[in-house]
């Protein structure tokens, strides 16, 4: 168990330093430079010069490589070209707010995915199963910003719910921490319902998948035989023999969850790592592009690695077989 | 009627008799479109569309699509089976899949309103008549589905968006599958150390999000169609991979081909003759749910504004050009968006449909 975690951790940080590196050379070889926005005729090209001496970026490609890599490994982010600040307080402004709803909206991912899986398996072919699974199949196919406009339409315009966007309503500042605790709520309920509703489909149709095939299994008869009730056959004998699948495609849905948080983040306003990320791949401003893909990788990463230990737990037969020393690699 | 017979032909997955009734519905939509095309007094040359944009997609989408079901439908027909038994079954569990047969036919109908858009159209797709008279009229009969800010026509654009969107769709995934099959067999064939750190890499790249990797890349090189089309293929094909080099990975150790090994067949042989065709299987599968990914995944490139450039029509593109005006011209992002939504969920259909008609469990 140890070792299989340590091992996939391993695993884990040549990965983030793989994509790193690819990101690193592909945001610098793309054709703009991040000084294209102060190109004007009045400036005096020595100055410009100098800002480019300033920010290394005249030094060979391997040496700023190897510079910001350096800086990188020390935990220094550098400087945000575009706005001047260090790319840590930016991304510590960020980042909460994007966890805050991706966290969030996993969590009603995994409960409508799973609750919606489990209720339409377990009367198969039935009326329940007819009114979860075909809208699930819809949802699975709407763009998500579609989703999003409709939802605002609906409870925003028509039935004036909740906010159509942004973090907090502007100028609650000095508001009781009440208030300002249930504007936030209010502001972070649609973003999370669309994000979570519409990754939840995927995750449906998958466990009614899984939990159908655990259904047809022998030992399912058998514990139905021997009179154990449906409640204990459904949770007990199929659900977690369903589970360990389950839980895998859950680890990879955060890479989805984190790119529908792009899009979900630009139709509310909410000022995440999404909008940050787009803002600064036109900018060209290499150290947040950097910065956003590593925190990126760090997150999916972390999502798989909890998985795959997950599915450990979750699986006998892979606790077994690690245990025993055998290589248990995927 | 030949034109029929013909297309009718090319659709994989039908058998003699199934063929017979979806001929029938490819010569009703043919003597429909026949009927309109007489009625506006147009000749068939319009299928090419002078002058309308979009024909080379429309062959690409044609082109793509057929390379992609033949060349994995024939192995599994002719291939040698695994478990000894016939996959004669396939095409009778596919037909007896409703949702499998609906999510072919809808496909097939959204192919056929790609390739015949300029004659099944009203106006054309860029065409901005008066915008300022004719703009945001709500659907009637001239315009069936109304007219966008600029007074063009949204069905026409909706079957012209059909060709960008399709064919982003469609090769991409072309290339995806190719690219992914040939990993996936060197993979799975080599075994070993280049199996470990081919399939490291293919886990590391599964892991990080596509949207944001597609968006990196585009964003910073160009949006020009090849780029975007390789861009998305670059970020979808370790799917296939996975898929492909489980299949090798099961099918290297069967008798059979131990024999042919024995029999002194070359490596080039043995992964020709017995290794892929195998694997054509779930390659189809993983194809066919690819391609609504990609339009999904388009539809957000074009909501962040780079997917397939204006003027020339996308539905991603199209349905934000209706965010503003949801509840004044709701028909302007509707309309694309059920395009959007009928295509993914055909796909998806469609892609479930084969994988239980190919799973040899069930």
């Amino acid at each position: 168990m140890t070792r299989f975690v340590i091992r996939r951790i391993v695993y884990a940080i040549i990965l983030v330093f793989v994509t790193i590196t690819a990101t690193f050379f592909a945001v610098h070889l793309a054709p703009g430079d991040p000084l294209g926005r102060y190109y004007d005729p009045g400036i005096d090209p020595a100055a410009m010069a100098r800002v480019r001496v300033q920010l290394g970026l005249d030094r060979p490609l391997h040496v700023q490589f190897g510079h910001w890599l350096w800086s990188f490994a020390r935990g220094d982010f550098g400087m945000s070209i575009a706005a001047n600040r260090p790319v840590s307080d930016i991304l510590g402004e960020t980042i909460p707010r994007t966890l805050r709803l991706t966290v969030i909206a996993f969590l009603v991912q995994l409960l409508v995915g799973l609750g919606i899986g489990i209720a339409a398996a377990t009367r198969r072919h039935g009326l329940r199963d007819r009114f979860l699974s075909v809208p699930a199949l819809v949802l699975y196919a709407v763009p998500t910003f579609y989703l999003a406009y409709l939802s605002i339409m609906l409870f925003s315009l028509y039935l004036d719910w909740l906010p159509t966007s942004g973090i907090q309503t502007i100028g609650l500042d000095h508001a009781s921490g009440w208030t300002v605790f249930k504007d936030r709520v209010a502001h972070l309920a649609l973003p999370v319902l669309v994000l979570g509703v519409a990754s939840a489909a995927g995750l449906a149709r998958f466990t009614r998948g899984s939990v159908l095939e655990a259904i047809g299994e022998d030992y399912v008869r058998t514990a139905r035989a021997k009179g154990v009730p449906e409640r204990r056959v459904v949770w007990k004998h199929a659900f977690l023999n369903a589970l360990p699948p389950i839980l895998t495609v859950v680890g990879l849905s955060v890479p989805f969850l984190l790119g529908g948080a792009v899009v979900v983040e630009k139709v509310f306003a909410w000022p995440g790592m999404g909008g940050l990320l787009v803002d600064a791949i036109y900018a060209r401003d290499y150290p947040v592009v950097l910065a956003v893909n590593f925190i990126a990788a760090c997150m999916v990463i972390a999502g798989n690695l909890l998985a795959d230990v997950a599915v450990m737990l979750a699986d006998p037969r892979t606790k077994i077989a690690s245990a025993s020393g055998a290589a248990q690699g995927a | 009627m030949r034109l029929n017979l013909a297309v009718v032909d090319l659709i994989p997955g039908v058998s003699r008799r199934g063929r017979r009734e979806f001929a029938g519905i490819f010569a009703v939509l043919f003597y429909c479109y026949g009927l309109v095309m007489a009625i506006r007094g147009e000749a068939l040359r319009y299928l090419w569309g002078a002058g309308r944009g979009g024909r080379v997609e429309a062959v690409l989408i044609v082109v793509a699509w057929a390379v992609l079901y033949i060349g994995t439908v024939t192995p599994v027909l002719l291939g040698r089976r695994v478990d000894g038994r016939p996959r004669r079954g396939f095409f009778r569990r596919l037909r007896a899949n409703p949702a499998a047969v609906a999510g072919l036919c809808v496909v097939m109908v959204l192919i056929c309103a790609a390739i015949l858009a300029p004659v099944m159209s009203v106006a054309d797709p860029t065409a901005q008549e008066s915008a300022g008279i004719t703009r945001y009229r709500a659907p009637s009969l001239d315009h069936p589905m109304g007219t966008d800010r600029f007074g063009r026509d949204v069905y026409s654009r909706v079957l012209f968006g059909a060709r960008s969107t399709l064919a982003v769709a469609v090769v991409s995934v072309l290339l995806a599958v190719v690219l992914g099959t040939a990993v996936g067999v060197m993979s799975g064939y080599a075994g070993g150390l280049v199996d470990e750190i081919v399939m490291r890499a293919v886990d590391g790249l599964l892991s990080f999000p596509r949207l944001l990797a597609v968006l990196t890349l585009v964003a910073l090189f160009s949006n020009a169609y090849p780029l975007l089309v390789v861009a998305i293929a670059a970020t979808g094909w370790m799917g296939v991979t996975r898929l492909v080099r489980t299949e090798v990975l099961r099918v290297k150790e069967r008798e059979f081909v131990q024999a042919a090994v024995a029999s002194g067949i070359g490596r080039w042989g043995l992964i020709v003759r017995h290794l892929l065709p195998n694997s054509a299987g779930p390659m189809i599968v993983a194809a066919t749910l690819n391609v609504g990914g990609v339009i999904l995944l388009e539809s957000y490139l074009s909501f962040l504004g780079l997917g397939v450039q204006p003027p020339a029509p996308s539905w991603g593109a199209m349905v934000f050009d209706g965010r503003d005006v949801l509840l004044e011209a709701w028909w302007v992002s509707a309309f694309p968006a059920l395009a959007i939504v009928l295509a993914v969920t055909a796909c998806n259909m469609l892609g479930d449909g084969l994988h239980d008609a190919l799973d040899t469990r069930a």
